[in-house]
């Protein structure tokens, strides 16, 4: 293992630049396109000329000459941007794999579109118009008024098992829009955050190619847990090994603001709490899609030390996934000094903000860390977000917040108070 | 890029009071929630300041006004506010609704000077039902990439 050099692979500053062009144009809106941004978006077809690509991007020119695009006009250029951001992931992953002596990962096997019913379709459609709304007006310039109604869309979204990537995707850019809207000025959009949860907002909403899956059964051995969460959904990560590869295995709960800290881990779906360790060897079953698991049973084995796993293969994630906020490669170093809040010997910086509130940090504590569990993340930057650590004779883990989520009783009593007045409300 | 593409952290919501407050959100371009009667354990109201004017209204969930209202915000506007500011701390309430430098919740009471303004309870009414369904709901096992931008709330 070396140091990651923090020096741009060849062509990364290129694409980024061109990603950068078109974010102006998508947050002063699509309808009024001018300047590098109209220069930009008219390039594109030449850009991605001899790609599979370049029909739909010829195809959205005249739209976007008008100022007049279509749903279909803006989901080329939403996948015109994520590639050239796939670009940048499939370099800054090769750059990272040299530095951690790990083979360029391998590519999952791809499917058939996943086909989805009438009824699937229809809030999909709901949810891509809104998006063109968005775009066209301007993602800085967008009214809370046009934001209010498309809460409905969600709702339908979120209780439809086919959709819930989509639902949770639109869920979290909605969220973000209806408390930061309006924008005092438009320069408090957030670039690229805004233009990054539109794109892939539009590519939730959009035909995806199934990854090819098969059943499982096997001996996980745990490396740590990740939490993501944004106001109504939290998803709980399990990275580890499987058969000497790196696997991960992803538990979805939708929250309310009211389930506070360790309640939240409770909406979970089972076996979540089960699988949430870092040092049982686990029995697990279930669906395995390349590097994903989906784990539908669970059962402790015996203890296992996570320290000493050293780099392993994974693979890599399907196309329409591939951007450098997904990079997220399990490191393990057995040994670690951070200093001047870097981590090393890798020398990249702490992503503490990476670390969910959930974990009862101490300030400072991660700081003296000398055995260091994390994903290598890049966020204009290289940087390791810690999911456990060895601090003198403390164990720095999420452990405690699963342990308490586990003795609690299920229906909490957050729960309770909320559905007794729901009752009263629909009787009223 | 030349900038992160992570949401800046922000403190995890605290403890309202749910028994008077079941529900309150930061809804686009508006603060509206849900708030038990003082009086009568069988009623509740539906409470909402907009964000900029700070017109509010409250009325109960068949669209009765609140007798407390007499052209400024009653008791139950004046809790919602309070357990907003508990849940989400002041600086985002007193930011979403576009009171300057209000950053305590008798700071962002005293900033609310806008007019009446009478508006159906039926939508605040049905997202409250929703809120309630998302605790419901089954989730799911399926990877979940897009909650990689997503990593406080």
């Amino acid at each position: 293992m070396s140091a990651l050099d923090e020096t741009l692979p060849e062509g990364v500053q290129d694409a980024l630049d061109a990603v950068a062009a078109l974010d102006a144009g998508l947050i002063g809106g699509l309808s009024r396109l001018g300047g590098p941004a109209r220069a930009q978006v008219e390039g594109l077809p030449s850009l991605f000329a001899g790609t599979p690509l370049a029909p739909a991007l010829e195809r959205a020119a005249p739209g976007f000459a008008k100022g007049t695009p279509t749903d279909d006009d803006v989901a080329a250029l939403a996948a015109a941007r994520a590639s050239l951001l796939g670009a940048v992931h499939d370099a800054l992953v090769a750059q990272a794999c040299a530095a951690l002596g790990l083979e360029a990962p391998a590519d999952p096997v791809l499917g058939a579109p996943v086909a989805l019913s009438d009824e699937d379709e229809a809030p999909l459609r709901n949810a891509r118009h809104w998006l063109l709304e968005l775009a066209s007006a301007g993602l800085s310039q967008v009214s809370p008024d046009a934001v209010a109604p498309f809460a409905s869309t969600l709702e339908t979204l979120a209780e439809r098992p086919a959709l819930q990537r989509a639902a949770v995707m639109l869920t979290g850019f909605f969220d973000e829009l209806a408390e930061a809207l309006p924008l005092a000025s438009r320069d408090d959009a957030p670039v690229p955050r805004w233009p990054d949860l539109w794109m892939q907002s539009v590519i939730a909403a959009g035909p995806r190619l199934a990854v090819e899956e098969a059943p499982f059964e096997g001996a996980l051995l745990p490396l740590g847990v990740e939490l993501r969460h944004h106001d109504h959904a939290i998803a709980a990560v399990v990275h580890g090994a499987l058969d000497g590869a790196l696997v991960r295995a992803t538990f979805t709960g939708w929250k309310v603001d009211a389930l506070l800290g360790d309640e939240a881990l409770r909406v979970l779906p089972a076996p979540a709490l089960e699988a949430m360790t870092s040092d049982v060897a686990l029995a697990v079953k279930g669906v395995r899609r390349g590097a994903d698991l989906l784990v539908t049973e669970v059962k402790a084995g015996a203890k296992h030390d996570p320290y000493t796993l050293g780099a392993l293969p994974f693979t890599c994630a399907a196309p329409a996934d591939r951007h450098p906020v997904q990079i997220a490669i399990p490191v393990v170093l057995p040994e670690c000094r951070v200093s001047a809040g870097r981590v090393e010997p890798l020398g990249v910086r702490l992503a503490d903000e990476r670390v969910s509130p959930l974990y009862a940090a101490k300030k400072g504590q991660l700081e003296e860390a000398d055995a260091m569990i994390g994903l290598l993340r890049w966020d204009d930057g290289w940087a390791l977000q810690p999911l456990d650590a060895k601090i003198g004779k403390d164990r720095w883990s999420l452990d405690a917040a699963v342990t308490a989520a586990k003795k609690a009783s299920k229906t909490t009593d957050t729960l309770s108070v909320l559905t007794e007045r729901a009752g009263k409300l629909l009787r009223s | 890029m030349g900038r992160s593409v992570i949401a800046g952290r922000r403190e995890l919501p605290k403890k309202r009071n749910l028994k008077k407050v079941p529900f309150v959100e930061l809804a686009p371009g508006r603060l509206q929630g849900v708030v038990s009667s003082g009086s009568d354990a069988k009623r509740v109201y539906v409470s909402f300041v907009d964000a900029g004017s700070t017109d509010f209204y409250c009325s109960t969930n068949n669209n009765r006004p609140c007798g407390g209202l007499r052209g400024a915000p009653c008791k139950h506007i004046q809790a919602m506010i309070d357990n907003a500011v508990a849940q989400y701390g002041g600086a985002r309430v007193a930011k979403h609704l576009g009171i300057a430098e209000a950053a305590d919740a008798r700071a962002i009471r005293s900033g609310i000077r806008g007019a009446q303004n009478k508006q159906p309870a039926s939508e605040v009414f049905s997202r409250f039902l929703a809120y309630l369904r998302y605790v419901e709901l089954d989730g799911t096992r399926e990877p979940m990439p897009e909650l990689s931008w997503f990593v406080t709330g």
